[in-house]
């Protein structure tokens, strides 16, 4: 068994996930802690954003088992939505509700879904909004008006505004272009020294070394190899991993 | 002849033509929500009986579906209530609605689907219901986008709405026959009331595109100026 213990926030545990006959997850199992930055890297294709979607079902998994804070996500007798409510998704593409401005993109899940008063909902809002440095003459601005790291940054406000137990990062800034991706990497290293619990998705190796306290390698829909930072960035051990470094690193030349 | 009482008699033809336009678009946007919804949101029989509810009234003349509620369905409550009998304009009313829901739902239908399954996915990640996605999310980006195909509904109805006539309906349309062959004034008045619907097509239009400018959001809608 892998290393999972009591005080992890989430568990997997050998999830298995196919598309037709393509199998996608191949039996991964991991934990996140309480507090903790993990970070997945591996090649396209190699199921990390399937894993993520899995986690708050919107993808079923065939098989396996993911634990929530102690709660069987799986189970049929759960309410989803309420899972759903306590964990963040930060997807590639952003995904800000395109009619609401910056304030109300962020607004909404504690109005809606806690049904908190505006005023609360405002409050909490604006302190999001100002975590992830939002510049105050955007939040009344809507998506379209704003520079993508704007709108990924406002879509990670979305995410804190729900006070979630862990936040999931579906390559955040595969869809930026270096400078953009920098301001949302940024922000991402403060939430990670805030201990904010967050399981990552990304090529950027530099964020892994600087923010993550683990890394996992995904090849083929298994976790390939896994280790420290440092350990497993620089001193790979597996012919595979070595060889999507050198990839990653070519591109950065 | 007097212009006076022909005007009158256009004017109170005019008014119902307006009722039947407004309430019948009304009518036919709460049912065609509701149509839009089944169709796209839900499955199994409530899909199956939307898709074949819509199909049927496109397929066939909404002519024969005025002919249908306005002859053909009083013989049918006749049978149950013998003393029943069906005021034309109500049975105009019902057929026009029943017509305008199953397009509109198609129009919402097309918005709905414009909007990306990204957007559902954040909303369904931050733990919201399939209503309150609707509702929040998906709702109020249809509405800006089908704006301009509500206009034309719209418009439509307020000149196909003289399909009532031949239920005897008092519509615009129907006065002006009336009143063209009292007075032997044909060409007149048929040029009066083509004025009449003119006038008002183009409010509508006006209006509509005062509304488009209004709720206008980047991103959502374009507009060109």
């Amino acid at each position: 068994m892998p290393p999972t213990s009591e005080s992890d926030v989430l568990i997997i545990r050998n999830l298995k996930k196919k598309f037709g006959e393509k199998t996608v997850l191949n039996g991964v199992s991991f934990g996140v802690k309480r507090g903790e930055t993990k970070v997945i890297i591996g090649p396209s294709g190699a199921g990390k954003s399937t894993l993520l979607r899995c986690i708050n079902r919107l993808v079923e998994p065939d098989e396996g088992e993911v634990i929530f804070d102690g709660i069987n996500v799986l189970s049929k007798d759960v309410d989803i939505r309420k899972i759903r409510a306590r964990i963040g998704f930060v997807f590639q593409h952003f995904n800000l509700f395109k009619h609401l401005t910056a304030l109300e993109n962020v607004k909404i899940g504690p109005k809606v879904v806690k049904g908190l008063s505006d005023d609360e909902a405002e409050k909490i809002a604006v302190k999001a909004l100002k975590a992830v440095h939002l510049e105050e003459d955007a939040f009344e601005k809507y998506p379209a008006e704003l520079s993508g790291g704007q709108q990924q940054r406002v879509a990670i406000a979305r995410a804190l505004a729900m006070e979630p137990d862990i936040i999931l990062f579906d390559e955040p800034t595969s869809a930026l272009d270096p400078q953009l991706a920098g301001e949302v990497l940024d922000v991402m290293k403060e939430l990670a020294k805030k201990k904010v619990t967050m399981l990552v998705v990304t090529h950027e190796i530099g964020f892994a070394l600087n923010a993550a306290d683990e890394v996992l390698f995904f090849y083929n829909g298994r976790i390939w190899e896994r280790g420290e930072p440092r350990e497993l960035l620089y001193n790979p051990k597996r012919e595979e991993t070595k060889a999507f470094l050198r990839r990653i690193a070519d591109l950065s030349l | 002849m007097d212009y006076g009482f022909i005007l009158g008699q256009l004017a109170k033809g005019l008014e119902v033509t307006l009722e039947l336009t407004l309430l019948g678009f009304l009518g036919g946007f709460a049912l065609g929500f509701l149509l839009a919804i089944a169709r796209t949101y839900s499955g199994g029989i409530s899909k199956a009986l939307a898709v074949a509810y819509i199909e049927l009234i496109r397929g066939t003349p909404m002519l024969l579906q005025l002919y249908i509620i306005g002859f053909g369905l009083p013989l049918l409550i006749r049978k149950y209530l013998p003393n029943f009998v069906m005021n034309p304009t109500i049975a105009a009313l019902l057929g026009i609605m029943l017509n305008s829901a199953a397009y509109q739902a198609e129009y919402m239908r097309g918005a709905f689907n414009s909007i990306e399954s990204g957007q559902i996915e954040a909303a369904l990640s931050l733990g919201m219901t399939r209503w309150e996605i609707i509702r929040h999310v998906v709702f109020p980006q249809a509405f800006r986008i089908m704006l301009p195909s509500w206009t034309n509904e719209m418009v439509y109805l307020l000149k196909y709405s003289s399909l009532a006539m031949l239920l005897a309906v008092p519509e615009l349309m129907y006065m002006a026959s009336v009143t063209a062959s009292e007075t032997f004034l044909y060409a007149q008045i048929y040029l009066i009331v083509a004025g009449i619907y003119l006038v008002f097509a183009t409010l509508i239009i006006q209006l509509m595109r005062l509304v488009e400018l209004k709720i206008h959001i980047p991103g959502v809608t374009t507009i060109k100026r």
